[in-house]
């Protein structure tokens, strides 16, 4: 495929999803400002991680944390699965390989623009290394997410979303993905590094999967 | 004899432990209409997807042009279909639309291929500048029917085609299956509408609950 030809196919998935996602995304793009304009507000950077990490007998929600990690997988919600097998019939020509890439790239300029609000209202920009590192690892997370909603129905794959978020929370070392905490973020960049090579392998494996996808709605 | 184009053998698909095809066998020969009849969910649909290559089969082989569905290829190739409005852009129009899929599905920005013709074919102004978000649902339907010509397929699968078409509209689809057929196409048709399966099919099969009970020569 072409560079002009992946542009129109860029172009024409932009379109389709930004249909789809587009009331969501501007209420959770408002609720995501007014979480990290309060977090300033508090007590600047460490006002949205507050309570991230569990000190014993005396556990703290970090709701702010919480919602700013799960609000992109909620604006995504069902819109790749559609995207897919929906989009996707019409142009079977186009390699579904390619064509998930796409979608996986518009994702991942919607996750920018979270990222840089991120980085802009609470003045993250200090912690350039984590910040960097916390959207490689959004980005493969919101890819893992995209991924299994196409095999399982969306509210399972968003249960296991927050269930994997509740036990960030409830665990101060759980492997990879305490790494999406400030406080529990490690210093060690060979592990850190290891941790991301782990998630890529992640999206690799689920990637290799599509050649089972069914192009029906059969499952709902 | 014309040549087989398509064949199912023993094709079952289970969902949530219950068959919701079981034991299809059909074949297709070339350059005849196939109708497809029987109530809601009575595996029309599923079958098409099936052939198409958008369902695995749980067991059995689909076989068109020779080539095993979901072994040696993912999907069909040389087939066009109509699904209403899937992966249509709303904001632009026909034209844009249809040169869209043209220039993706060919990835050859030079392929010739006269989308005005094209429209006229089946019935759209192809000077009409609406958006297709504004189309009724007969032109939509069109439209859906125009995406199944483009790159000049084989073999056509319309789902459904009479719905949201008016007597006109019906008596047009009568007129371009017919030519379609004259041009040598094979084309299979699923509808609910029994007198227009007769006025256009050589064949039809009778579903019912995910299987063939009964077939037609006409």
């Amino acid at each position: 495929m072409t560079q002009l030809h992946y542009n129109l196919l860029l172009k024409r998935n932009r379109v389709l999803y930004w249909e789809q996602i587009r009331i969501k995304f501007i209420i959770v793009t408002l609720v995501y400002v007014m979480l990290l304009l309060q977090g300033r507000h508090q007590q600047q950077f460490y006002g949205v991680f507050y309570g991230v990490l569990q000190a014993p007998n005396d556990f703290v929600m970090p709701i702010q944390w919480f919602f700013i990690m799960l609000l992109p997988v909620a604006v995504i919600g069902d819109s790749f699965n559609q995207l897919v097998k929906i989009g996707y019939p019409l142009l079977n020509r186009v390699g579904l390989g390619t064509y998930i890439l796409s979608i996986f790239q518009i994702m991942s300029e919607m996750l920018f623009l979270f990222w840089l609000l991120w980085i802009l209202i609470p003045g993250n920009n200090q912690y350039y290394l984590f910040s960097v590192i916390l959207f490689l690892n959004s980005s493969l997370g919101i890819f893992i997410f995209s991924l299994i909603s196409l095999f399982l129905p969306p509210v399972i794959a968003y249960f296991i979303a927050i269930l994997l978020a509740m036990g960030t929370i409830a665990n101060n070392k759980l492997p990879i993905l305490s790494q999406f905490m400030l406080s529990r973020f490690d210093s060690n960049l060979m592990i850190n590094l290891f941790n991301t090579i782990i998630l890529i392998l992640i999206v690799i494996i689920l990637f290799s999967c599509i050649r089972y996808i069914e192009f029906t709605q059969i499952r709902k | 004899m014309s040549q087989i184009v398509v064949e199912l053998r023993h094709v079952n698909k289970k969902f949530k432990r219950k068959n919701i095809l079981n034991n299809v066998n059909l074949k297709i020969y070339e350059n005849h209409v196939y109708g497809f009849s029987g109530p809601n969910g009575a595996g029309k649909t599923l079958t098409f997807k099936t052939i198409l290559g958008f369902i695995k089969p749980t067991n059995g082989d689909v076989i068109v042009e020779g080539k095993l569905i979901r072994k040696e290829v993912m999907f069909a190739e040389n087939i066009g279909f109509s699904i209403q409005e899937y992966g249509v852009l709303g904001d632009k129009t026909a034209t844009e639309n249809l040169s869209l899929f043209n220039i993706l599905n060919n990835q050859d920005e030079t392929a010739d291929m006269n989308i005005q013709q094209l429209l006229s074919y089946v019935g759209l102004d192809p000077n009409n500048k609406d958006k297709v978000k504004h189309y009724s649902l007969g032109m939509k339907q069109r439209l859906s029917l125009a995406v199944a010509l483009l790159n000049d397929n084989k073999i056509l699968i319309f789902d459904e085609p009479t719905n949201a078409l008016d007597d006109s509209g019906q008596d047009f689809l009568v007129a371009m299956i017919n030519d379609l057929k004259l041009k040598g196409k094979t084309i299979l048709i699923s509808s609910h509408d029994k007198p227009f399966l007769n006025q256009v099919s050589d064949h039809i099969f009778k579903f019912n609950e995910g299987t063939i009970v009964g077939e037609q020569i006409l």
